[in-house]
């Protein structure tokens, strides 16, 4: 049977969202169609001050501009992710550019949740769709799509929630990448495959993000190109769920900063 | 978010914010001195969180200091345009602790003779029966007061731990048994107290400073019933984790500050008693509190309804610090960077409320009551408990980062 594909992105920057198209396609998976949730949304600008507070998203806001100018910079050290891009050969466009090149349909929503989204979905009908962000997704929408799969950045069931390569660096646990089912919990869907990284190549906090992101893209991409969601036996849960990680304080973050630079090890550093 | 935005070492905070002065008391000198190396072993092995967060506590104490009135003890609070107000006896005992520590951390002596004067003018001022008056001083009534008395005595037992000087714990002696006489069968006091008709919750905030006093001084009979009146207490405990009357009111949200004093009073009288089903008791309410400030960014919205549900859109900073205060304690006994996070976080928007820099004394250094300002608890107002709590907070902080994980 062939396998179809329906990529989400919280962001038309995206770039997780269009590796993951881009190497899909590459490997005769047929992607038929990108969800894209817009940022002009009142309600999910809300929940993310509400999760960051004012600042944070500003502060996030200026440094993914910085980020943009500084990838201009020559000298600048490459990040995991600009590494793996090159590796693959993939030149980021955004996800529209990249959408119509490759003649995939765009569907703009202002929630994945909205009636237009679940309405995209039952019209496509994907056999999977890759969750590459967009907010929470409710019990109307896992209902239509049993197979929405997501890469998390951390061990499951260990560490669930937010900032998870942090946290679980932090709370020194394997460094592993869990694609995993969403379900209506928070991180509880059953995982279908881990892909393991070496932190000891990340000598700060944004490159362990990176490196659970390139990690999470090859492992959701080998999962739906080997179609081994399908197959994959359903685990039970544990009775008791871990406690759910948050964004993690500044402090704790600037201790792991200092942690991660003093463990690098520059030979381990590409993916 | 203290750190980044965080350039002043401490040190530089402290010569700015606060100049040493001799210290009155010989003995007090001689222990503050015995552990000036300790604190710089500890600057040196906390420097990251110390560097993120000691220019707040330098800060807040330096307002407690400007705080501090001619006649004794600090004032309750500083309202722009109207400036400081009486001294509040209730909060300037319990701040004593908060200046001797602090007196140590930051290596500043006149904190801990400033902890010596607040002592000496509240013996100066207790009753011939052992309590002291609700309200401020000088008092508009002569009226006793139980929860009053309850927070002096947490002044007068770290005195006396701190100088092994008699007199202190001969005062905080005269009031535990002059709480005592108050106690009914349950352990409580009868009658009401401030806005309650009964006692309410938080009055375990009385019970912990009883029960060290009666544990220091050997006094069985008042430790006997203070067990009772905390067991009492603890009995409140809703399927939900909250507690039956622990805001002002009767029927009234709690604002976290009580929600606060009634979590941290039985942590209190759980170690001491070494009561895990104690200790347990209160976990549901702080493991709340610390999951509904992540989901907000640390803003812990500042009151509650018995259904958990946030009664207006403001913060207490006073309860936001406390809260954090009570969340790295339960942390001590459920080892889990996540909570420390989570207090952090609370942490944060109180010293994000902070301003370090302000031309006006009674505001530089000061905590608000509210954020915004002009929100429901201590309106428009910086009381000294607020900048008493985040010091605390931040103090258990440091300790907690400075200690492995």
């Amino acid at each position: 049977m062939r396998t179809t594909v329906l990529i989400t992105a919280g962001d038309a920057r995206s770039i997780a969202a269009e590796a993951l198209g881009e190497l899909l396609r590459r490997n005769g998976i047929d992607v038929v169609g990108i969800l894209l949730v817009s940022w002009l949304n009142v309600g999910r600008l809300r929940r993310l001050v509400q999760q960051r507070g004012l600042r944070g998203v500003l502060r996030r806001f200026r440094r993914s501009s910085a980020g943009l100018d500084a990838r201009d910079q020559p000298q600048r050290i490459r990040s995991p992710l600009e590494v793996f891009l090159e590796g693959v050969s993939i030149r980021p466009v955004g996800i529209r550019s990249w959408a119509r090149a490759a003649g995939i349909p765009i569907w703009t929503v202002s929630d994945l949740n909205c009636s237009r989204s679940i309405a995209v979905v039952r019209q496509v009908s994907p056999s999977v769709i890759a969750y590459c962000g967009g907010g929470i997704l409710r019990t109307p929408f896992l209902q239509i799509a049993p197979n929405v799969l997501n890469a998390h950045a951390g061990p499951l069931p260990e560490i669930r929630g937010m900032n998870a390569a942090e946290w679980a660096a932090m709370l020194k646990l394997r460094a592993e990448v869990s694609i995993h089912r969403i379900d209506a919990g928070i991180d509880t869907g059953e995982v279908v495959a881990r892909k393991s990284f070496d932190r000891t190549g990340c000598r700060s906090v944004d490159a362990l993000r990176e490196q659970a992101v390139v990690h999470g893209i090859q492992g959701l991409c080998e999962v739906i190109s080997a179609r081994t969601f399908d197959s994959h036996a359903s685990q039970a849960k544990p009775a008791v769920m871990s406690r759910q990680c948050f964004i993690m304080a500044p402090v704790l973050v600037e201790m792991l900063q200092s942690e991660l630079a003093s463990q690098y090890c520059p030979h381990d550093a590409s993916p | 978010m203290a750190c980044y935005r965080t350039t002043a070492t401490i040190s530089c905070a402290v010569t700015r914010v606060e100049r040493a002065e001799p210290s009155i008391q010989g003995i007090f000198d001689v222990r503050l001195d015995s552990t000036n190396e300790m604190a710089a072993v500890d600057e040196a092995t906390c420097e990251l969180a110390w560097r993120c967060y000691g220019p707040h506590v330098a800060a807040a104490c330096g307002w407690i200091a400007r705080s501090e009135r001619p006649t004794g003890g600090s004032a309750a609070q500083y309202t722009p345009l109207v400036g400081w107000s009486r001294a509040y006896p209730e909060t300037t005992g319990y701040i004593i602790p908060t200046l001797i520590d602090a007196s140590r951390r930051l290596r500043v002596k006149d904190h801990g003779a400033r902890a010596i004067r607040f002592g000496e003018w509240l013996r100066g001022i207790q009753n011939p029966d052992g309590s002291w008056n609700a309200g401020l001083y000088p008092s508009r009534s002569d009226r006793p007061s139980v929860f009053n008395t309850g927070q002096i005595l947490t002044g007068l037992v770290s005195l006396w731990r701190n100088t092994g000087d008699d007199r202190w714990i001969d005062s905080a002696r005269r009031g535990a048994r002059w709480l005592e006489v108050g106690m009914g069968s349950d352990g409580l006091w009868r009658g009401g107290d401030y806005r309650a008709s009964s006692t309410p919750s938080y009055y375990t905030h009385v019970l912990w400073p009883l029960l060290e006093v009666a544990t220091e001084a050997g006094l069985s009979s008042v430790r006997d019933a203070t067990i009772r009146g905390v067991r009492t207490i603890v009995s409140r405990v809703q399927t939900n984790g909250a507690f039956s009357g622990w805001g002002f009111g009767d029927s009234t949200p709690a604002f976290t500050h009580t929600m606060a004093y009634t979590i941290r009073g039985i942590q209190g009288c759980g170690a001491i008693l070494e009561d895990e089903q104690m200790l347990d008791a209160v976990v549901p309410a702080i493991e709340r509190l610390g999951r509904l400030a992540e989901m907000r960014a640390g803003r812990l919205p500042g009151a509650f309804d018995a259904q958990w549900r946030p009664v207006g859109r403001f913060v207490c900073l006073t309860g936001s610090a406390q809260v954090a205060h009570c969340l790295l304690i339960h942390e001590s006994r459920d080892r889990d960077l996540r909570l420390v996070s989570a207090a952090a976080r609370m942490l944060d928007v109180v010293c994000n409320s902070q301003a370090l820099q302000s031309p006006i004394g009674g505001i530089r250094g000061g905590v608000a009551g509210s954020s915004p300002f002009w929100a429901p608890y201590m309106r428009c107002r910086y009381p000294n408990w607020a900048a008493k709590y985040l010091c605390d907070g931040i103090s258990a902080l440091c300790d907690r980062l400075n200690s492995p994980t």
